[in-house]
Parts: structure tokens; C-alpha cells; sequence
């Protein structure tokens, strides 16, 4: 395939090259690099803002009101945007996806950590044990058999209970978790309006609601401690000598991290998992950020990441510019073609996510309104982002095709092989 | 943490898969993965989703005229017929490239696995409210997929042994409603693929290059994904997610199809399909086999026979199987297989072929 691509005429040659300018040398050393130092950056931008999230926290706990809690909602949105565009990293690198879902594990049965609607949420599933278990309100909780004292929430107990029974939705930890702490349920199905927690659930004395503020305000707190530390961790990976830096290698094999990390993010994950399927469903609990009605926001800076990645280029929450040699500058000496293909349809996938974004920053609706039976017009904005997604995937796919390493890379295949490595 | 302990699996695959490409991209001529993909396509693809649509029809019409007269005798009809338009469906499923994955997918077909409940959860309330709206295929078609697919039909028909087709007019009307939307969209996937330009043209066009696939390595990459895809859903969907990491935690409530008792079968019946994929007449073996010293065909052969005799070797459902402990050995051994085997197919067989598979649905899982 790589001769078909390189049999482009040199007209097109030429207006290639007039559009996109010199072509530079890109070695994969120089683009692992780029994208290592991407990584780092985004991971420690997230780390920032978490900490700003903290300290916005830490203020609603110490004087809850509406402008606090306000504050601190404010503060997640803003975190959420950094860490958004890491999840590029998520597929591909062992280290990422080990450690991502303490972090952005989704979706949550969030009964499993404080009160809901009984109504509208009921009080058993047929998957969890702990679907209504209520951390915040119980003291004691039985695992297995064996009783648990839950009467010091903190840290180490929040580990615990994240995913408890192997069960994926028993989420204590991560943005979600916090997130269900700030807003509470969203209980418009797909109508207007997102989760409406009040701050008085932070209040102590009478004038706490919910029951047992104490130990929501530390549940908040030990959960947004763990955030911190997590994506400390995910900061240092990064460095220098950083486990998921040195496992990229400096050779050619290395870009298959990379893509890996973009086809897995646009397919599986963010086009099926989060998107096709509460759009096949109708159903706002399939929506990623479904407390806050982030869910816009969210999609669209996972579809930035992909497109960060693929040209090597992300711009800090400061405002300045990580940037290097890029997957793009390789396949613009390789498959000209090829590459003004990826970079068009990451081009049309970020038109429609914009669309899509825009739809809800105006007001005019939600992405969970925009997903309900019936809204032709909403459903056709979340379809055209799903379309994108998929779309850039072949061309993904078509750009593994076009590299066509010999060697093997074999990382990976002790594990398949090894039966009892995935049991263990 | 199953699926993060797959996931750590799941990723190097596919990054191993991506470069399994290897130095023989001339080994084949155009003509020889035309020819593949042309056999696939009339001996696997059509003739599958022509049994579906007739399937579906037959059930929707049995279903039809059992609701205007509802008997015990006739019930046993319906019964059978539903497993004939299952086994219809579970040998088309492996198809995982074309037409069924225009949005939403093969969802609009069986919405499963329904990991958060979603969908049973849509379903008794519609079956709660009796909401007429889902009597009629054109209007079922506007809600939810998981009130209009074949997982919702099975729950109608055997989730409740007191309230049944026979007693409940309610059931019986929003049984014949999906049974009528499945038999539509049967007949458009077929239609799909077989019309003038349609996806057959497509593929067997590829040579040329067409919107659906840029050239006819892609067109065969697609089919070789099916066969991935497929093994990586019977593994981690039908089997690894309800037998847990250990007997305690394993769910007979995860296992497909577990309400008619037929999980192993759907599982026998897409791995046939697979199989076959490998074996009819032009199909990859023949490629295979005009690599001189390559015993890539008999290593597949083997272990997708030895798959074969290893499903019809366990004696009680999956649904049993996965919470006995005696079972277990057996069902290990199983995914064993289906791992090895997945891994010499995307590992070796496409390198074999010089074929790239993509990616697939389950890589978000």
C-alpha cells in the first residue's frame, strides 16, 4: 500500500506540499518524544487544576452555600478539560490503562456511595450487591461474607469499595465519584436541567440535609485526595525515567503505541461505549457526565486529544504550546495523501463535536436532551460526532496499513499466551 | 477489574496485531483477495442473512396468527420458531463488517450484552405501563433498541413462566411488534448487501477502489476482522464476563440467551461461522495453503475442531456451568483455546496474508 501512496503524481505532490510547507524529517525517536512530553504536560495540567478543584472543595466543606458549591462545580468543569485530552494515552500504554480506572471509571451505580431517588433509581440490581449500599449513611457493610468498618471514611476505605464484587459500576473513587458529590442525581431524564444536590448536604446541625453531612464532606474530601494522588502518580510515570516514557522505546514499533491509544479512544470507546450506545438507548444514565451535563465538554476534548496526538501539538492551561515532531510529519513524508486524509476527518470529527458543544454551551440543549426518543434534530448533532469518530478510524487503520513494519513487536504476547496471567 | 485485567491484555494485542504486517504484501495478486472476498460473500454472507430474513418472516407470520388464536399447540410452534430465527441470527453475527454496522449496529438485532441493566430496565417498564406505543414495528423502531431487538423478544417470551403469550394479549401484540420490526430489518440488511452499488458491488469492487474500502487488501482485512472480532466476543463477552475471576463471583445473569437455554448453542453456531470463513471453497485456507510450508490452515482447523468438541462436551447450560465448580476447569480450558486461537489468527494468519486488522467494538471494553 505504501507504493500506491507514494505513486501520487507530483502535481499532488506539489500541492501538498505548497499547503503543509517543507516537509520535515520525523524520526519515531522524535515523535515518541513529542508525545511522551504531551502527555506529561496534559497529565500535569490535570494535576493542576485537580488542585484548584481541591481548594475549591475544601472551601464549600469549610462554608457550604450556593456560591461555594457553585465555585467547586466550576472548578470540576475546569478540570475535566485538561484530563479529557489525556485519554489518548488510555489504549496502548499498559501504565495508563492499569491506573485510568480509579480515576474516570464510568459508568458508576452512584447508590453505592450516598442517597438517591428511590423512585426513579430503585433499590436492587440483579449485577450489584452494593447498587443502594449508601456508604456515606452506613457504618458497617458486609464484603463476602465478612463485615467491613466503614466508620472512618477515607482514603484507604474508598479503595476498597471501588469496584467491590467486581462489580465495574461499584465506582468510589475518580472524577465521577466527585462529581455525584457536587451535583447529586440528575433526575430530568432527558428533559432540561442537571443534578440540583443542594449545598445545605454539606451543612452541619440541623441545617444538613441528606443525612450525615459529616461523612459526605469526607467522602468528598478523601475522594478528591485520591485524585490528586493518583494523577501525581500519572505526572511521574511521564518524567524522565518514567515507566511509560521508557516503555515507548525509540524505535518504529513505538508508534503503535500511539495508535493503538487513537483508533481504540475514537472506536470502541468514545464512539460506541459513550456515544452510539446512549443514542441507540435513548437513556440519559448512559450519559458520560450525566450528574453535571458536562457530557458536551467531555467528548469534545477526547476528540482534541486524538487530534493533539496525531500533530503533535497541545496547548497548555496556560496557554503555551507543547509541540514536536509528529505522527503527522511522518506520514506527510510517507503517504501525503494519507495523512491530508487523517488530518480532514480529525478536521470534520472536531466540526461536529463543535457543533455539538456549542448546542449546549447556548442553552439550546443538553447532550442527555439531545440523545432522548424522539429528538430527530439532537440525535442527528450526536450521530454526525459518532460518524466522524468512526470515520477517522479507518483512515487509522489505513495508516497502520501504510507503515507496514516487518518487525514484531512481541510486548503483549507472553500475556495471551499465558493463560493464568489473565486470571491471576 | 475483570475487564481492566483484559484490558492490560487486550491492548498489546492489538498493537502486536498492527505490526504483525509483514514483508509479503506482493506474496498475493488483487485477484487472489478478490477471489476471497468474493467467496465469503456468496457462500458465507448472503446465504446467512437470506436464512435470517426468511427466519424472521416465518416467526413474524407464526407469531402473527398465534396472537389472533392463541393455543397451547400453537405456543410450541412459536417456541420453536424462535430458535430457528436465533440460530439465523447466531450464524450471521460473525459478520462484522458492512451494513450491520450502520449506526446502531448490530445492536438494532440483539442489544446485548446490556452491562448496566439499561435495557431490562426500559423493558419492565414497558411491560409494567403497557405502553401501546410499542405495538406497532413503526413505532417500536423511534424507541429504545433494547425494546425492539431479539434480547427483548426472548425476555417476552420466556423471562416470566406465569404471565405468558398465552395469557397476556399484551405480550402476544408486543411480541409480534418486534418479531414484525426484526423481519424488516432482516430484509433491508439483505437488501443492503445484495442490491445494484450495494455492499456485494462494494466489496467485490475493491479492487478499484470504492467508498467502502480502498483497495481489495482492505475489503479481505475486514473479513479477517470479523473472524478476530467474533473470537474476542465469545471470550471476553459470552464467557470470561460471567464465569468472573472465580466461582464466587461468577453471574448466570451475564450468560447470553440464558432464559431459552441456549448460550452454548449461540456460541456453536458463531464459531461455525468463523470457522467457515476458513474453509468453504476459496475461503482463506485456500490462500494459506499457497504459502509453501505454511501450516497456519491445520493449526486454525485444529483448534476450531477441538473448540467444537469441547462444547458439545459440557453437559449442562452455561448458565449452570459458570457457577459449578466442577465446570470450571473446563470452561478455562475453553477460553484457553479461544485465546490461542485468536492470537494465531491476528498474530500469524494476518501476517500470513499480509492483511491488517482494525479495530474492533469490544476495544472500549
Amino acid at each position: 500500500m505504501i507504493t500506491r501512496y507514494a505513486a501520487a503524481t507530483a502535481a499532488t505532490l506539489i500541492a501538498s506540499a505548497l499547503i503543509a510547507g517543507p516537509v520535515a524529517a520525523a524520526e519515531p525517536a522524535d515523535i515518541l518524544e513529542t508525545y511522551a512530553n504531551i502527555a506529561q504536560a496534559g497529565y500535569q495540567d490535570s494535576l493542576t487544576t485537580a488542585n484548584s478543584l481541591k481548594a475549591a472543595i475544601d472551601t464549600l466543606i469549610e462554608t457550604p452555600s450556593d456560591a461555594t458549591l457553585a465555585a467547586a462545580r466550576v472548578a470540576w468543569v475546569t478540570s475535566r478539560v485538561p484530563y479529557q485530552q489525556t485519554e489518548a494515552y488510555r489504549f496502548g500504554n499498559v501504565a495508563v490503562d492499569e491506573w485510568e480506572g480509579k480515576v474516570n471509571a464510568w459508568p458508576l451505580d452512584e447508590g453505592l456511595i450516598d442517597y438517591v431517588d428511590q423512585a426513579q433509581y430503585g433499590g436492587e440490581s440483579d449485577e450489584n450487591a452494593f447498587y443502594a449500599a449508601n456508604l456515606i449513611a452506613s457504618e458497617k457493610l458486609t464484603v463476602a461474607g465478612r463485615e467491613i468498618d466503614a466508620s472512618d471514611i477515607n482514603p484507604d476505605l474508598l479503595r476498597k469499595f471501588h469496584e467491590v464484587d467486581e462489580v465495574e459500576s461499584n465506582v468510589a473513587t475518580g472524577y465521577h465519584a466527585i462529581e455525584f458529590l457536587l451535583w447529586g442525581q440528575d433526575l430530568n431524564g432527558t428533559g432540561p436541567g442537571a443534578g440540583n444536590r443542594q449545598a445545605s448536604d454539606f451543612m452541619s446541625g440541623d441545617a444538613c440535609t441528606g443525612g450525615r453531612c459529616d461523612r459526605r464532606a469526607a467522602y468528598l474530601t478523601a475522594a478528591t485526595d485520591l485524585l490528586i494522588s493518583d494523577l501525581e502518580e500519572m505526572v511521574s510515570t511521564w518524567g524522565d525515567d518514567g515507566a511509560a516514557r521508557l516503555a515507548l522505546g525509540d524505535s518504529k514499533e513505538g508508534l503503535g503505541f500511539i495508535l493503538t491509544g487513537l483508533g481504540s479512544l475514537s472506536y470502541g470507546e468514545l464512539a460506541g461505549e459513550r456515544m452510539q450506545l446512549g443514542l441507540m438507548l435513548h437513556d440519559p444514565e448512559e450519559e458520560h457526565d450525566c450528574f453535571s451535563d458536562n457530557t458536551h465538554n467531555s467528548h469534545y476534548y477526547d476528540a482534541l486529544g486524538i487530534s493533539n496526538v496525531y500533530r503533535g501539538s497541545y496547548t497548555r492551561i496556560d496557554g503555551t504550546i507543547v509541540t514536536g515532531a509528529s505522527l503527522s510529519d511522518f506520514m506527510r513524508e510517507l503517504a501525503p495523501e494519507l495523512d491530508a486524509e487523517m488530518t480532514a476527518k480529525l478536521d470534520a470529527t472536531q466540526a461536529a463535536m463543535s457543533v455539538l458543544k456549542q448546542t449546549a454551551d447556548d442553552g439550546t440543549m443538553a447532550y442527555d436532551q439531545m440523545i432522548g426518543e424522539g429528538n430527530e434534530a439532537g440525535n442527528a448533532i450526536v450521530q454526525a460526532a459518532i460518524d466522524g469518530l468512526v470515520d477517522q478510524t479507518r483512515t487509522i487503520e489505513r495508516i497502520v496499513a501504510a507503515i507496514e513494519l516487518n518487525e514484531i513487536s512481541i510486548e503483549g504476547s507472553d500475556s495471551l499466551d499465558n493463560p493464568g496471567a489473565v486470571f491471576q | 477489574m475483570i475487564q481492566n485485567l483484559v484490558q492490560k491484555v487486550a491492548a498489546p494485542l492489538l498493537a502486536v496485531a498492527m505490526w504483525a504486517t509483514p514483508a509479503t504484501a506482493d506474496t498475493f495478486a488483487p485477484e487472489d483477495y478478490i477471489g476471497l472476498v468474493e467467496a465469503l460473500t456468496d457462500k458465507i454472507v448472503i446465504p446467512a442473512y437470506e436464512r435470517f430474513a426468511i427466519e424472521t418472516s416465518v416467526f413474524s407470520e407464526t407469531l402473527k396468527s398465534f396472537c389472533g388464536q392463541p393455543t397451547t399447540v400453537a405456543a410450541e410452534t412459536v417456541t420453536r420458531r424462535f430458535h430457528d430465527t436465533m440460530d439465523a441470527w447466531a450464524q450471521a453475527r460473525p459478520i462484522l463488517l458492512g451494513p450491520v454496522l450502520n449506526a446502531p449496529g448490530p445492536a438494532r438485532f440483539q442489544f446485548w450484552p446490556d452491562k448496566r441493566g439499561t435495557g431490562q430496565r426500559q423493558l419492565r417498564l414497558i411491560l409494567t405501563t403497557k405502553n401501546t406505543r410499542v405495538l406497532t414495528a413503526q413505532t417500536l423502531a423511534a424507541k429504545s433498541v433494547a425494546l425492539g431487538d431479539l434480547q427483548a423478544l426472548e425476555y417476552v417470551l420466556f423471562d416470566d413462566p406465569q404471565t405468558t403469550l398465552l395469557n397476556d394479549p399484551f405480550r402476544c401484540a408486543y411480541a409480534n411488534a418486534i418479531a414484525d420490526l426484526q423481519r424488516s430489518r432482516a430484509a433491508l440488511l439483505l437488501q443492503d448487501w445484495t442490491k445494484p452499488a450495494g455492499f456485494r458491488d462494494q466489496v467485490i469492487g475493491s479492487a478499484n477502489g470504492t467508498e467502502a474500502f480502498f483497495d481489495e487488501r482492505e475489503a479481505a482485512s475486514a473479513f479477517l476482522n470479523s473472524v478476530i472480532g467474533t473470537l474476542e466476543i465469545v471470550r471476553l463477552q459470552k464467557l470470561d464476563r460471567p464465569m468472573g475471576l472465580t466461582v464466587e463471583s461468577a453471574r448466570r445473569s451475564r450468560v447470553e440467551s440464558r432464559r431459552s437455554g441456549r448460550s452454548f448453542r449461540n456460541i456453536t453456531l458463531n464459531l461455525e461461522t468463523a470457522h467457515a470463513f476458513f474453509t468453504v471453497p476459496g475461503g482463506i485456507n485456500s490462500l494459506l495453503e499457497k504459502l509453501p510450508g505454511n501450516d497456519n490452515a491445520q493449526r486454525v482447523e485444529k483448534l476450531f475442531t477441538d473448540i467444537a468438541t469441547d462444547l458439545e462436551n459440557f453437559d449442562t447450560p452455561l448458565s449452570t456451568s459458570v457457577e459449578d465448580e466442577s465446570s470450571r476447569p473446563q470452561l478455562e480450558a475453553l477460553l484457553t483455546k479461544l485465546r490461542t486461537l485468536q492470537s494465531l489468527i491476528q498474530e500469524h494468519v494476518a501476517a500470513d496474508l499480509a492483511l491488517v486488522p482494525g479495530f474492533n467494538a469490544t476495544d472500549g471494553d
